[in-house]
């Protein structure tokens, strides 16, 4: 699991792209609320997503290997 | 707008919005520790009692009706568009989704996410190399995660006011504030001197505007 660490650039920029993939889907369900339910598979697409952006904005598999006491 | 729909009993509705916001926060805080899973946990609730109330099961409107269809005769509480309730107490006639409460949401909602992912790219790293996280958010105050919680919460309160949420705020923001007294002890002594320099010129949690840091005591609390 720890072989391979993303450069923090790289790292950094993956976090920024996951954050902004992130709002825009929140931002859909925010304003689209009282329609979504007639859009049909749209919502549970941007739902799969999520995880998606969660494993692409912390690289792949290595973020379960940091270990820290701060929250 | 058209002929609407039904606004609430959307189930389906609920729990995609309420595991969108969780996920989204679990990715930028990544709950560890006993304690890292209450602070999450309970911001967890607080989502779900709010889109509860948001498409599954309107509470407060519940609650409120005979005292609202009286102040407001003509409107139909029972419509989504008339859960922003702020936007109807303040008198906003247009889409509420463009009113003002709802856009000071989104600064709110997306403030606090933007904080939360900031603090966790300073706080990841400073926890890979065993030093104290101090730059970044955490520059600016000593708690960004539990403040970035804490706004997106502020956020959902101006944008969809239930009584369920108004009540958990106050337990919440009082549960951050215990967890992060007990987190700065450990801290404290973990880093020890290190720290209690940090601690002495960075507020808890609310930034000092424009000064410089080095100057004023810790007057943040």
């Amino acid at each position: 699991m720890n072989q391979e660490h993303p450069s923090p650039a790289r790292k950094g920029w993956r976090l920024g792209l996951a954050l902004i993939g992130f709002l825009a889907i929140a931002a859909f369900f925010l304003l689209s609320e009282h329609r979504a339910h007639a859009l049909g598979i749209l919502p549970f697409v941007l739902l799969l997503l999520c995880p998606l952006l969660h494993l692409f904005g912390h690289g792949g598999h290595d973020h379960e290997s940091g270990k820290g006491d701060r929250p | 707008m058209n002929a609407s729909p039904p606004a609430y009993g959307l189930w389906p509705l609920v729990i995609i919005n309420s595991l969108v916001f969780i996920i989204f926060a679990f990715s930028f805080t990544k709950p560890r520790t006993a304690r890292d899973w209450r602070s999450f946990g309970a911001f967890s609730a607080f989502i779900v009692a709010l889109f509860t109330e948001m498409y599954g099961f309107p509470l407060t409107i519940y609650l409120l009706a005979g005292w609202l269809q009286s102040r407001y005769p003509g409107v139909d509480f029972f419509s989504h568009d008339a859960g922003h309730l702020l936007e109807v107490l303040f008198g906003w006639r247009a889409n509420p989704h463009f009113g003002p409460f709802h856009l000071l949401s989104f600064a709110f909602i997306g403030g606090g996410f933007i904080l939360l992912s900031n603090a966790w790219r300073v706080l990841y790293a400073a926890q890979r190399s065993h030093t104290l996280a101090t730059t970044g958010p955490y520059a600016r105050i000593r708690h960004p995660q539990y403040a970035g919680f804490v706004l997106i919460m502020i956020g959902f309160l101006l944008q969809w006011p239930t009584l369920v949420t108004l009540l958990m705020f106050p337990v919440l923001v009082s549960m951050y504030v215990r967890l992060a007294r007990r987190e700065e002890r450990e801290v404290a002594g973990e880093f020890g001197d290190e720290y209690a320099r940090y601690a002495a010129n960075t507020p808890a949690f609310f930034p000092r505007l424009g000064g410089d840091r080095s100057q004023r005591t810790n007057a943040s609390e």
